[in-house]
């Protein structure tokens, strides 16, 4: 379908409702300490986490860590057992602050005897907008998602992707401060996600803060800006995208071509030497620089033509520290009393 | 905005999702198409008034006594003739005034009585009397000798219920036999009864004349009152005027069965099912796993939009009832010329009704999630209150001759005081249309007044309105306290 394949475009997306612009370093978000247990079952043991004014916040885990329990507890859709939690500075559970929030759920399930245009509509006048202003939102919003073709059809009648293309419409619909998407691009093709990601950025210009939940992990890193790790409702790891995945001792080295990389000289300053297709991936040991050995190629009179500090992937990150964390994610926990 | 405007504006909102939700089940539109036959075969019914003379030969039939049992073919005990019929008048039949004598005529039946007792020949008349005196007569209007004679009557019954029928032959010997068991005072305040009851007449003379020994004849005149029309004989025709009803009744009378009994308890309970079924699936489809997310991410408590929810539900009763009960009245009134605006208060008692039956699938819902539980619970809870209304009606009717055991009517008596009061409530929408339809003296009318006088309204509205509150605040706590 035309819509499913080409659809969210840069467009007119208003400026936040303080008309203030991206101020980094304000917290918009603030846990402290936040418990949430289910009868037996831990579902978060303690988080502690701030969210920024102006950043695309990732939240990963596997499937049961408590992602998504954290979302809702932030949105008062889920009752926190312990600790604390504000959103733009008001305890969360107080419905007001939701006019200043938008959210697009996981596995979200639009009533489908809606059209994309009442569906807008409904929930534009429960998140108190006026009738002027949904009048003017809803073509809108529909545009930049690429639904507007579509916009009087029934729900019913869309793709996966054009539903969740309608969910990053009304999340975004109010013009919110913050808005929480859990899995954005889930069913979303190629060229959406591209899209997506590329409306996100706008958003993050505008000073929206996004805080997204999401498996896509090439997508996060593509999009993040600051990410937390979490497992079995504990965060293992949290900071920024290019200082986790970055590799530290670790550089890939390119010669000119036809120019022979003196492995084994190299190997005698104590550093490990392993090719890595036309290039060489040299491991440094504890304390030493690269000065060295970019000296000594220097010195043979070689033309060095790639000098990188090598990072891994995010997903190389989230692999190697879920394994290194406990493995199983779905075991009952027995409940304990916060300290 | 101010807050209450932001909620009002919501409430809107959430109306138009309920309608939107009801639209595209087709249900709505099923149901108006039926209500549209409904209303097309009521516009069908004609009623054509009989004239002067036979409309009172009409009342006359019937008197006490003067309609048989057609079930087992069994001719009536009595007939009222009548003669020297005069219109003094030249008015229409139900503004006239007219003078006629009553010649009633008793058919011997052979063991007819009770307890194989026959009350053959002379004295039906003097026993009908009695019995209808004792019973029918007003308490602030009884004289001592009436209210003798109700204990006596309702101790009979006992009697007969308990086959002590040695008692009973000897009651229906005392009645029948003792010419001093009925005046000729009470003969001829029968008849101004009767016709006043069964014509709306109002008796300006009546005499006992008999010509003859153990002749039954009375003279009589009478004048019209405003009600006089509604209880005027008509003949009722159905497709418009393909087929002719056998029965020729006051015209108020056939207006009230049919809007009470068809279309108020036959077509109410049919749209209260429909209704029950429909709404069933409002909340369990508001909290399924990814629409209530959304919902619950707005700024609106989650009380008020269970609240809402369910005021949308009640509002497809409302519509329903509406379409079908003003377009009955409408032309009911057009077709006959006899405007009951008190049936138009059905539209506020069945939905109040409702109201009920959704307040407990609204509380299933929640719970359950499950739209069919919410549609069984709300079956559950229309079976138990009929039952219990009727078991309380049922009790009631013979609480003065003291006929079923006490534990019995103690149970029923606690039951209904604790349950809300459906069948109470269809007292009231009974009441309303009666009031505007019947005779004011007619037998139907004052057998609902009664029941209407007996009832507290305060207290059955309450216990009624405490009920919806209860489970409804239960429904809310529950949603408002559980995590999604």
């Amino acid at each position: 379908m035309a819509a499913d394949m080409h659809g969210i475009q840069a467009g007119p997306l208003s400026s936040s409702k303080s008309g203030t612009v991206a101020r980094p370093g304000v917290p918009v978000l603030n846990t402290h300490n936040l418990i949430k247990n289910y009868g037996r079952i831990e579902a978060l043991k303690g988080v502690t986490l701030t969210v920024n004014k102006g950043e695309i916040f990732g939240l990963l885990g596997q499937n049961g860590a408590g992602k998504t329990t954290f979302i809702k507890i932030m949105l008062g859709i889920t009752k926190l057992s312990y600790g604390s939690a504000d959103l733009l500075d008001t305890p969360v559970g107080h419905s007001a602050v939701l006019t200043r929030v938008g959210y697009l759920p996981e596995d979200h399930r639009f009533p489908d005897y809606h059209t994309a245009s009442s569906l807008l509509n409904y929930y534009g006048s429960l998140l108190e907008m006026t009738s002027a202003a949904r009048q003017q939102r809803i073509p809108e919003m529909l545009e930049l998602v690429g639904l507007k073709g579509r916009m009087h059809y029934k729900i019913r009648t869309y793709s996966k992707g054009m539903k969740q293309r309608l969910g990053i419409a009304q999340a975004l619909m109010h013009d919110p401060e913050i808005i929480f998407l859990d899995e954005p691009t889930d069913g979303v093709d190629p060229v959406g996600r591209k899209e997506i990601r590329a409306l996100l950025h706008q958003l993050k210009e505008q000073g929206k803060t996004i805080f997204i939940n999401s498996h896509l992990l090439g997508e996060v890193e593509l999009i993040c800006d600051r990410i937390v790790i979490m497992q079995r409702g504990e965060i293992i790891r949290q900071g920024d995208i290019a200082t986790l995945t970055r590799t530290r001792g670790y550089y890939q080295i390119g010669l000119a071509p036809r120019q022979d990389f003196p492995r084994d000289e190299v190997t005698k300053l104590g550093c490990h030497v392993t090719p890595d297709g036309d290039l060489w991936e040299v491991g440094l040991t504890d304390g030493q620089t690269i000065d060295p050995v970019v000296d000594l190629l220097r010195a043979r009179g070689l033309n060095l033509r790639h000098l990188s500090e090598k990072r891994q992937t995010l997903e190389d990150l989230f692999i190697q520290t879920v394994e290194a964390a406990e493995p199983g994610v779905d075991q009952p926990i027995r409940r304990r009393r916060p300290q | 905005m101010h807050t209450i405007t932001q909620y009002f504006l919501k409430f809107v909102a959430i109306m138009k999702d309920s309608l939107q939700e009801t639209l595209d089940s087709k249900v709505l539109y099923a149901m108006v198409a039926l209500s549209g036959l409904v209303i097309l075969g009521a516009a069908s019914i004609g009623f054509e008034p009989k004239s002067p003379e036979k409309g009172i030969e009409s009342i006359l039939r019937r008197l006490p006594g003067a309609q048989g049992n057609p079930l087992v073919a069994q001719e009536p005990p009595l007939r009222y003739e009548l003669q020297d019929f005069k219109q003094t008048n030249e008015n229409k039949p139900w503004e006239s005034d007219f003078h006629f004598t009553i010649v009633v005529h008793e058919k011997p039946i052979e063991g007819g009585g009770p307890g194989d007792n026959p009350i053959a020949g002379k004295g039906i008349f003097r026993f009908m009397v009695y019995v209808v005196s004792a019973t029918q007569t007003d308490e602030d209007e009884m004289t001592d000798q009436e209210r003798e004679a109700r204990e006596r009557f309702h101790q009979f019954q006992r009697d007969a219920m308990h086959r002590q029928m040695d008692k009973v032959n000897k009651f229906v010997q005392d009645v029948v036999t003792n010419p001093n068991a009925v005046t000729a005072v009470q003969m001829e305040r029968f008849i101004a009864n009767q016709l006043a009851a069964q014509g709306t007449l109002v008796t300006k003379s009546v005499k006992f004349a008999p010509t003859a020994q153990d002749e039954l004849r009375f003279e009589v005149q009478t004048q019209p009152r405003a009600e006089t029309f509604r209880t005027w004989p008509h003949k009722m025709t159905v497709g418009f005027g393909a087929y002719t009803w056998d029965q020729e009744g006051p015209i108020g009378n056939e207006v009230f069965f049919i809007e009470n009994f068809i279309i108020g308890g036959f077509g109410a309970g049919i749209a209260m099912l429909v209704a029950s079924v429909v709404t069933s699936f409002y909340i369990p489809n508001m909290l399924r796993k990814g629409t209530v997310d959304l919902l619950l991410a707005k700024p609106i408590p989650r009380w008020l939009l269970l609240v809402f929810k369910y005021i949308g539900g009640l509002l497809f009763m409302l519509l329903n009832t509406v379409v079908v009960v003003v377009g009955i009245w409408l032309v009911f009134g057009l077709r006959s010329g006899l405007w009951g605006p008190g049936f138009l208060m059905t539209i506020a008692v069945l939905t109040f009704q409702f109201a009920i039956f959704y307040a407990v699938s609204t509380f299933t819902g929640v719970t359950t999630r499950s739209p069919i539980v919410c549609i069984l619970a709300a079956c559950f809870a229309w079976a138990v209150l009929f039952v219990v209304g009727w078991g309380y009606r049922a009790t009631d009717g013979v609480r003065d001759i003291d006929l079923l055991p006490k534990w019995v009517v103690t149970s029923v008596d606690t039951a209904h005081f604790m349950l809300p009061r459906y069948k109470d409530l269809d007292v009231l929408g009974d009441t309303f249309t009666a009031q505007s339809l019947l005779g004011p003296d007619s037998p139907e009318r004052k057998a609902l007044d009664k029941s209407y006088a007996k009832l507290g309204w305060l207290q059955t509205v309450g216990v009624t309105l405490a009920y919806i509150a209860l489970f409804l605040g239960a429904s809310c706590w529950w949603f408002a306290s559980k995590d999604y």
